[in-house]
C-alpha cells in the first residue's frame, strides 16, 4: 500500500545543514494500524507531513499504491491527497465559520461530485462518528471530543486509502480521548490503514505495529508492551 | 464551483468585516475620484455629434483689411466667422447640403399677458431650420420651421423643453406666442431634451454651456435689427458707416459663424470650388483684398485651434489615476493582512486536497468580490462628488457632470479588474504557505 | 543608531510589505507636491490684485435711448445725475471692465509703421475713470481736462493722451520704465502721448497671458450701450446701486442690461481657478486620509505580526522608549526612501505635466517642504501603534503565539 526507499529529509539554510531524518526503509499494508512515537523534536511530524505529501523528502524514493509521488507536480499530488489520504490534527482544524456540515464537506468539493453524492458522503461519514445529527452547528457548539470527531467525518467522508492522525487525543482529557481512540480502532477494523504519531504509549501498544523517531532514525519497536511493562 | 467560492468568500469577508470593509472603502474613494474627474474630462473633450463630424465644417473667409492680416499673425489665418453679407449671400446662393448660420442676440422675453417687470433678460439663437436637422436636434412638440420662414425672415421660433416648462408648464404651446422686447414671435415648435458637448458651434469660450433655449430664423434677426453688441464678439477693421444697425449689418464687421453641411469628399471639393469662385467674385467688387484662404474646418480642429480644451481637466484625470493607484497599493496591503490570518485554513485545505489552483479561484473570487463592492460604492461616490462638482464647477454645464451607462459599467469593471490585479501579489503570497508549517498551530 | 541595522535586516526579511509601504510614500508625495503646486499656482491667479478699489466698485450696463446726435449729452447728463447721488465716490463711464470678459485689446508698438511689440487691454472713458477704478498712478500726473473727447466707437483710434500700466511700460521699456512718462507709443499704428503710468490695473480677461497691460485713455464712446462704473463710500454699495437703478429706469426706453458689483465679476472670473483650486485640495485631503490610514494600518500590522519578537525584547531589557524608538525610526527610513522615489517620480511627472500642459515645473522648496510633510505623516501615523507596541507585556515571550 505504501512503500518508502532510502527516504531523508535534510533541511538546508544558507550556513546549516540539519539532517531531520536519516534514511530509512519502511513499508505498510492495507489495514495495518501504525503508531509511531518519540520525544518532542525527534522528527515524528516530519515524518508524518512526508508520508501525507505535504512535505518533499530530500532524498529516496516513496511509492504510494504503486504511484512514484517524489516526482509528482502541485495538481498531482493534491488530487492523491484528497482521493487517498485522510488527516487528523492534534488541535482538530476546523473552520469556525464553516457549519459542521460544511467542514465534513470540504474535501468533497475538491473533487467532482453532485451535490446529492456529497450529501450522502457527508451524511455516511457523520454517522460513523455519531453526529448525523449536529450538521447545522458550528465547531464552536461543540465539546473537543465531538469536534475531533467531526475531524475525524470530515478525514473519512473521501474514503480515503490511509489516515494520517497526528496526536489526535493530545488536545482531549483521558475520557474523550478513550471514545476517539475506540473509534479509530473501529475505522481500521473496517478496514483502513492509520498511521498515527502520539505520545501516549500506552495508545501505542493499541497499534499493531508501534514505529519510534528518535533524533530523525527510524526504527521499529517489537513488543512495546512488553517493554512497558 | 464557483458557487462554493463565493459561499466562502462571503463568510470570509463577514468575518473580516472591518477590514474588508475598509478595503472596500479605500477602492471606492480611488475610483470614484478616477472616475469622476475621467467623466468630466471624457465628457468635455468627447466627439460633439459622432454621426456628424465628417461632414460638418465651419466656413472661413479672409475678407480682412487690405492694410494688415487679422490679428497681424505671423502665419495669416482667416477670421472665424463672417461678416452678415457673405453669411446672406451663402445662404441664397445654397450649394451645400445644409446652411447653418450662428448667430444671436439678447432681450426681454415674456408672454404677451406677463407685465414688463416679469421679464427675463434672454440669450436668444438665431440660425437657419438646417439648424436643427444638421445638429439633430430632437423635438418634442411640433416642428422646425419651414424654410420660407428663413427666407422671408418671420417671426417665428422654436423653444427649449426648460423654456417650455417655465412659460407654458410644459403643454404643447405650438400656436402660442412670446414677447422678444417689442416683437411678437409664434411657437413653432419644442425642443426635447438636448444639449451637444462640447458646444462646437458657437463661441469656444462658452463651449461647455448649455445651448440657448430660444431660437428664431437669422433672417428675423436680420430684419428686425436684433443687435446686442455686448453679447456677441464681433471684430472689425473699419468703421461701420454710421451707429445704425443696417449699417453695421452691411460692414464688413465679422460675427456670425457659419457651419455647412457636406456629405464626401466630392461634396467639399464642389462646395471649395463654389467658395473660391463667390470670392473671386467678390474681388470684382472691390472686397477681399488680402489673400484668398478659405478654410472649411471640421467641428474638432476649430475647436483645439481655439483652444476649448482646458488642461486642467485631463491633469486632473491624471492626479486622480495616481490617487487610484495609491488607494490600490493601500487595499493591496489590507487584503494582504486579511490574507495573512488565513495561513491555517490555507495549510488545511491543501493538507485536504486543494490544489494552488483551487485556492488561487476561491481567493481571486473573494478579492473580485471586494472589487465589486468597492467599484459600486466608487459609483454611488463618484454621482455624489460629480453633484458636487455640478455645483462647484458653475462656469460648466450641468450636464457635463453626468455618467453614461457605458461609464457606469466601466467603473466597477476597472473596479474588479484592478482589485484583481492588485489582488494577485497577496493571494500569491497567501497560497505560497507550507502547509506543514502551518497546522500544528492552528 | 544601533537600531539601524536590525531595521533594514526586518525591511530585507518583509520586503513585500516593505516594498508597498514605500509606494505608497512615493505616489503620496509625487500627487503632494505636484497638487500643491498647482492649487497654489490656480490660488495665485485669484489673489494678484486686480488694481481696482474692489470692495465699493460697481458697474451697470445699460443703453442710451434717445437720438444718436443726442447720445453724448444724454451720457454726460447720466454722469452728472449719478455722481450726484449720496454715498457716490465717483461715477464714470467706460469701455470695459477688468475681468468681466467686456473690453478691448489694442496692438502696442514703440516705434511708428512696425510690427507690434506687446498687446494690451484697452478702457475708454472720462477724466475720473482712473479713480472711480480707484486705481493707483506711480509716475506721470493725471489727463488735463482738454484732453478728454466723446466719440460713437473705438475711442483709442482718437485718443491724444494715455495712461498705461506699470507692467506695459516694463515690458516696453523694462527697467526705465519710468521714462515712458512723456513718450509716444503707437496703438494700432496711431501715434499717442503717455502722461502717466498706473501701479496696477487688469485687462477684461483673467487668464489673459497679458492680463496686467492695460492702456487707458480719456475718451468717451456714447455708443448704443454704455458701462456706468460706480465708485461708492465704503458699505453703501447696496444702496447706491438702488438708487443708480431708479435714477436711470426713469428715463423711458432705457433698458438695464447688467448691473455686478466688482467681486460679484472677480467671483464669475475665477470660478473655473476656484472649481480647480477647491478640487485639488479636496484630493489632497483625501490622499493624506487614505496614505496615514495606510500607514497606520500597517505599522499596526506589522507589530502585531511581531508581537512576540517586541516581548523578547521586552523580557531581554528593552525600554518601552526603545520600543517606541524603534518602530517610528523603521517607519523613518521607510519614509525617507519613499520620499527619494517620489522626488524622482515627482520631477519626471511635473516635467511631463509642463511639457504637457504648458505648466511652470515644480521649484526644489516644494519638493523640501513635501518632504517634510510626508515624514511628519508618517510619524504621526505610526506613534499610536508603536505607543501600543511599547505597553505589550514582556511575558508574551514565554508564550507560544
Amino acid at each position: 500500500m505504501l512503500r518508502m526507499a532510502n527516504l531523508a529529509k535534510t533541511y538546508r539554510t544558507d550556513t546549516i545543514e540539519t539532517k531531520a531524518l536519516s534514511p530509512f526503509d519502511l513499508e505498510v499494508k492495507q489495514g495495518e494500524f501504525i503508531a509511531v512515537v518519540g520525544p518532542s523534536g525527534s522528527g515524528k511530524t516530519t515524518f508524518l507531513n512526508i508520508t501525507g505529501l505535504l512535505e518533499v523528502s530530500s532524498e529516496g524514493q516513496y511509492w504510494l499504491d504503486g504511484v512514484e509521488v517524489s516526482t509528482l507536480g502541485d495538481k498531482a499530488k493534491s488530487r492523491l491527497r484528497n482521493e487517498k489520504i485522510g488527516f487528523i490534527f492534534q488541535s482538530f482544524n476546523l473552520i469556525p465559520e464553516l457549519n459542521i456540515y460544511d467542514n465534513v464537506e470540504m474535501p468533497l468539493r475538491y473533487r467532482k461530485l453532485s451535490g446529492a453524492q456529497r450529501k450522502k458522503r457527508v451524511e455516511q461519514a457523520l454517522e460513523k462518528v455519531g453526529l448525523a445529527s449536529r450538521q447545522k452547528h458550528y465547531p464552536s457548539q461543540l465539546s473537543g471530543g465531538q469536534q475531533q470527531r467531526v475531524a475525524i467525518a470530515r478525514a473519512l467522508a473521501g474514503t480515503p486509502a490511509f489516515l494520517l492522525a497526528d496526536e489526535p487525543t493530545g488536545n482531549l482529557d483521558s475520557k474523550m480521548a478513550a471514545g476517539i481512540m475506540s473509534l479509530l480502532k473501529e475505522i481500521n477494523a473496517n478496514g483502513t490503514t492509520i498511521i498515527m504519531v502520539t505520545h501516549d504509549l500506552e495508545q501505542a501498544t493499541q497499534a499493531g505495529r508501534v514505529i519510534e523517531v528518535k533524533d530523525g532514525v527510524i526504527s521499529e519497536i517489537k513488543n512495546l508492551a512488553q517493554k512497558i511493562a | 464551483m464557483i458557487s462554493y467560492y463565493t459561499k466562502l468568500a462571503i463568510l470570509s469577508l463577514w468575518k473580516t468585516r472591518y477590514m474588508s470593509l475598509l478595503a472596500v472603502i479605500v477602492i471606492a474613494v480611488g475610483i470614484a475620484a478616477t472616475m469622476t474627474t475621467y467623466t468630466i474630462n471624457h465628457m468635455m473633450t468627447k466627439d460633439p455629434l459622432p454621426s456628424k463630424s465628417d461632414s460638418l465644417f465651419l466656413v472661413r473667409l479672409n475678407n480682412w483689411s487690405p492694410e494688415s492680416a487679422y490679428k497681424n499673425r505671423d502665419v495669416e489665418t482667416a477670421p472665424v466667422y463672417l461678416s452678415v453679407q457673405d453669411a446672406v449671400n451663402l445662404i441664397r446662393h445654397d450649394k451645400a447640403q445644409a446652411q447653418i448660420p450662428i448667430a444671436g442676440f439678447k432681450d426681454m422675453l415674456k408672454l404677451p399677458s406677463q407685465d414688463a417687470v416679469d421679464a427675463k433678460m434672454t440669450f436668444v439663437r438665431s440660425s437657419t431650420r438646417d439648424f436643427f436637422s444638421s445638429f439633430e436636434v430632437p423635438f418634442l412638440y411640433g416642428s422646425s420651421w419651414p424654410k420660407t420662414s428663413d427666407i422671408n425672415g418671420e417671426q417665428v421660433t422654436v423653444i427649449s423643453k426648460k423654456l417650455n416648462d417655465k412659460l407654458f408648464d410644459g403643454q404643447d404651446s405650438v400656436g402660442r406666442t412670446v414677447e422678444l422686447g417689442e416683437h411678437q414671435f409664434t411657437v413653432v415648435g419644442v425642443l426635447d431634451d438636448w444639449f451637444v458637448l462640447p458646444r462646437f458651434y458657437g463661441e469656444s469660450t462658452r463651449a461647455f454651456k448649455a445651448p440657448r433655449d430660444i431660437i428664431v430664423p437669422f433672417q428675423t434677426q436680420l430684419n428686425l435689427e436684433l443687435w446686442s453688441p455686448n453679447l456677441q464678439a464681433f471684430e472689425c477693421w473699419k468703421e461701420t458707416e454710421d451707429a445704425s444697425v443696417a449699417a453695421f449689418w452691411a460692414s464688413e464687421c465679422v460675427w456670425v459663424f457659419f457651419w455647412v453641411e457636406l456629405n464626401g469628399e466630392s461634396e467639399k471639393r464642389v462646395y471649395m470650388d463654389f467658395l473660391n469662385s463667390y470670392v473671386e467674385q467678390q474681388k470684382a467688387l472691390g472686397r477681399f483684398q488680402r489673400p484668398t484662404l478659405n478654410q472649411l474646418q471640421s467641428p474638432s480642429a476649430y475647436l483645439k485651434e481655439r483652444d476649448a480644451y482646458s488642461s486642467d481637466s485631463e491633469i486632473a484625470v491624471w492626479l486622480a489615476i495616481c490617487f487610484f493607484t495609491l488607494c490600490l497599493l493601500n487595499a493591496m496591503s489590507i487584503i494582504m493582512t486579511k490574507f495573512q490570518g488565513k495561513a491555517g485554513e490555507v495549510a488545511l485545505r491543501r493538507a485536504v486536497g486543494a490544489s494552488s489552483m483551487d485556492l488561487f479561484q476561491q481567493y481571486m473570487i473573494e478579492t473580485g468580490i471586494i472589487g465589486l463592492l468597492g467599484g459600486g460604492l466608487g459609483l454611488l461616490l463618484a454621482q455624489f462628488c460629480l453633484f458636487f462638482s455640478s455645483q462647484l464647477y458653475t462656469h460648466l454645464s450641468k450636464n457635463i457632470m453626468a455618467m453614461s451607462v457605458e461609464l457606469m459599467v466601466i467603473t466597477v469593471v476597472l473596479s474588479v479588474l484592478s482589485s484583481l490585479v492588485f489582488g494577485l501579489f497577496p493571494i500569491a503570497n497567501a497560497i505560497r504557505v507550507q502547509p506543514a508549517t502551518q497546522l500544528k498551530s492552528l | 543608531m544601533k537600531d539601524f541595522l536590525p531595521i533594514l535586516k526586518s525591511l530585507k526579511s518583509n520586503y513585500g510589505a516593505s516594498l508597498l509601504f514605500i509606494f505608497q510614500v512615493a505616489i503620496t508625495f509625487t500627487i503632494l507636491v505636484n497638487a500643491i503646486y498647482l492649487a497654489l499656482d490656480k490660488r495665485e491667479s485669484i489673489a494678484r490684485p486686480s488694481g481696482l478699489d474692489e470692495q465699493n466698485v460697481l458697474y451697470i450696463a445699460t443703453n442710451l435711448p434717445v437720438e444718436e446726435a443726442s447720445q453724448a449729452s444724454q451720457l454726460d447728463q447720466d454722469l452728472d445725475n449719478l455722481r450726484a447721488l449720496p454715498g457716490v465716490e465717483y461715477a464714470s463711464v467706460s469701455s470695459g471692465v477688468p475681468l468681466s470678459g467686456w473690453g478691448r485689446f489694442i496692438e502696442i508698438a514703440t516705434k511708428p509703421d512696425s510690427k507690434y511689440d506687446t498687446f494690451s487691454g484697452y478702457y475708454g472713458g472720462d477724466l475720473s475713470l482712473l479713480k472711480a477704478f480707484g486705481a493707483e498712478l506711480v509716475a506721470g500726473s493725471e489727463f488735463s481736462p482738454s484732453a478728454e473727447l466723446t466719440v460713437r466707437t473705438d475711442g483709442y483710434r482718437d485718443a491724444i493722451d494715455i495712461m498705461i500700466t506699470k507692467s506695459l511700460a516694463q515690458s516696453l521699456y523694462s527697467e526705465q520704465w519710468e521714462q515712458v512718462v512723456g513718450k509716444t507709443i503707437y496703438i494700432n499704428n496711431k501715434p499717442q502721448r503717455v502722461v502717466g503710468v498706473i501701479d496696477k490695473l487688469q485687462a477684461a480677461w483673467p487668464t489673459w497671458v497679458v492680463v496686467e497691460h492695460v492702456v487707458l485713455a480719456p475718451v468717451k464712446e456714447a455708443d448704443s450701450m454704455v458701462y456706468y462704473i460706480i465708485r461708492t463710500q465704503p458699505n453703501q454699495q447696496s444702496a447706491v446701486l438702488e438708487q443708480a437703478l431708479g435714477y436711470l429706469t426713469s428715463l423711458h426706453g432705457r433698458k438695464i442690461d447688467k448691473y455686478e458689483t466688482f467681486e460679484q465679476v472677480k467671483t464669475n472670473a475665477y470660478s473655473a481657478e476656484n472649481a480647480a483650486s477647491n478640487t485639488l485640495f479636496s484630493v489632497i485631503g483625501g490622499l493624506l486620509l487614505v496614505t496615514a490610514l495606510g500607514i497606520f494600518g500597517q505599522s499596526r500590522y506589522s507589530i502585531i505580526k511581531r508581537t512576540k519578537l517586541i516581548g523578547i525584547r521586552r523580557a531581554m531589557g528593552a525600554s518601552k522608549g526603545q520600543i517606541v524608538r524603534y518602530f517610528v525610526l523603521e517607519n523613518a527610513v521607510l519614509c525617507a526612501i519613499g520620499i527619494v522615489i517620489g522626488i524622482i517620480a515627482a520631477i519626471v511627472l511635473s516635467n511631463a505635466f509642463s511639457s504637457a500642459f504648458e505648466l511652470g515645473t515644480v521649484p526644489p522648496s516644494y519638493m523640501f517642504f513635501g518632504s517634510l510633510c510626508t515624514i511628519l505623516l508618517g510619524q504621526m501615523a505610526v506613534l499610536y501603534p508603536a505607543f501600543k507596541a511599547s505597553q505589550l507585556s514582556p511575558a508574551i515571550a514565554t508564550r507560544t503565539v
